[in-house]
């Protein structure tokens, strides 16, 4: 289904279908975009359910000033970051980084099944701070453009691309220290 | 761009791919499960609202037969004073009524007996005589 169909049946007040269609189109789409900041298939899945019902509760809302994939993102993104920020608060109390923490995740992850270097470029993502994580895993890993970006972030588009390159300098530093 | 970029991350197209195994058909159930999930929350308020107007139907014919029960029992009260006022202020009816019932409790007993039993409680030979004309 494509994205003016859905909105179609969404102003027609057809939500359970429209809905229907979210899931259908973006529903691989967006379990990525939250694994890789949670890098967890169980956290993804629970947290992926609840960005579906909200969702569903706000598709009613939906006014169409914003493109249908990046509301439909924002939601996903916005869900994501609280998600973290409240295992971030966990990780102070436990006295250790939540990039620690994810790294560890991806050492023993039972599912992956990359090489040496996608574990070790997913482990330097996770050690960038939030907003260079999130423009470079938006940026590289999905080919959303700056414009869209700062349309999910509520950032400029600037500011987006100093973080991207800042983002990919760290990357760079911390693969080389690994690799050459 | 610099060299890095342009050399590691965008020469080797397999870092953009995701290193994860998935549990098997995981993205056609979780499509399934949030579709009913959905459903079960378009059909839950519906069932509350059904819910919450029988109960206030039920709420509406309880008070209406509480409501009936009150009136009822009110007017059954007055009705019961009236009978009572109506004995009690009405001198010429308890009087009849008096001879009514008299008539009625002394069916079957001799007048003879009736004398007696005045005399044995005390009631003067004279009263009997004038309560007999």
């Amino acid at each position: 289904m494509t994205n003016n169909e859905i909105i179609r049946l969404q102003q027609a007040g057809e939500l359970e279908k429209a809905f229907n269609g979210i899931v259908e189109t973006y529903t691989e789409r967006l379990y990525w975009h939250v694994r890789r900041f949670l890098c967890s298939h169980e956290d993804t899945n629970d947290l992926l359910q609840d960005i579906f019902i909200k969702i569903w509760r706000s598709l009613s809302s939906f006014r169409g000033e914003s493109q249908l994939y990046t509301w439909v993102y924002r939601i996903a993104t916005n869900e994501t970051l609280n998600h973290l920020r409240k295992q971030r608060r966990n990780s102070i109390i436990e006295m250790c980084s939540l990039s620690d923490i994810m790294a560890q995740r991806i050492d023993d992850d039972p599912y992956f099944n990359g090489n040496e270097m996608q574990r070790e470029l997913h482990k330097a993502i996770q050690r960038l701070p939030e907003k260079q994580r999130l423009v470079f895993n938006m940026r590289y890993f999905d080919d959303l453009k700056y414009e869209d970006i700062a349309e999910i972030t509520g950032t400029s588009v600037g500011a987006l691309k100093a973080s991207y390159h800042h983002a990919c300098t760290k990357i760079k530093t911390d693969m080389e220290n690994i690799f050459l | 761009m610099n060299r890095f970029e342009d050399d590691i991350l965008q020469s080797m197209p397999q870092l953009k791919e995701m290193p994860y195994d998935l549990p098997e058909g995981y993205f056609d159930s979780l499509k399934k499960e949030l579709q009913t999930e959905v459903r079960q929350n378009t059909l839950q308020p519906q069932f509350r609202q059904k819910l919450a107007s029988y109960l206030s139907l039920a709420a509406m014919f309880v008070m209406i037969v509480a409501a009936g029960g009150f009136f009822l029992e009110k007017s059954t009260e007055k009705q019961e004073l009236t009978q009572e006022d109506f004995l009690i202020f009405s001198d010429d009816f308890l009087y009849l009524t008096y001879y009514e019932s008299d008539a009625e409790a002394s069916a079957g007993i001799e007048e003879e007996d009736i004398i007696e039993y005045l005399i044995y409680t005390g009631v003067s030979a004279d009263s009997i005589e004038h309560y007999k004309q």
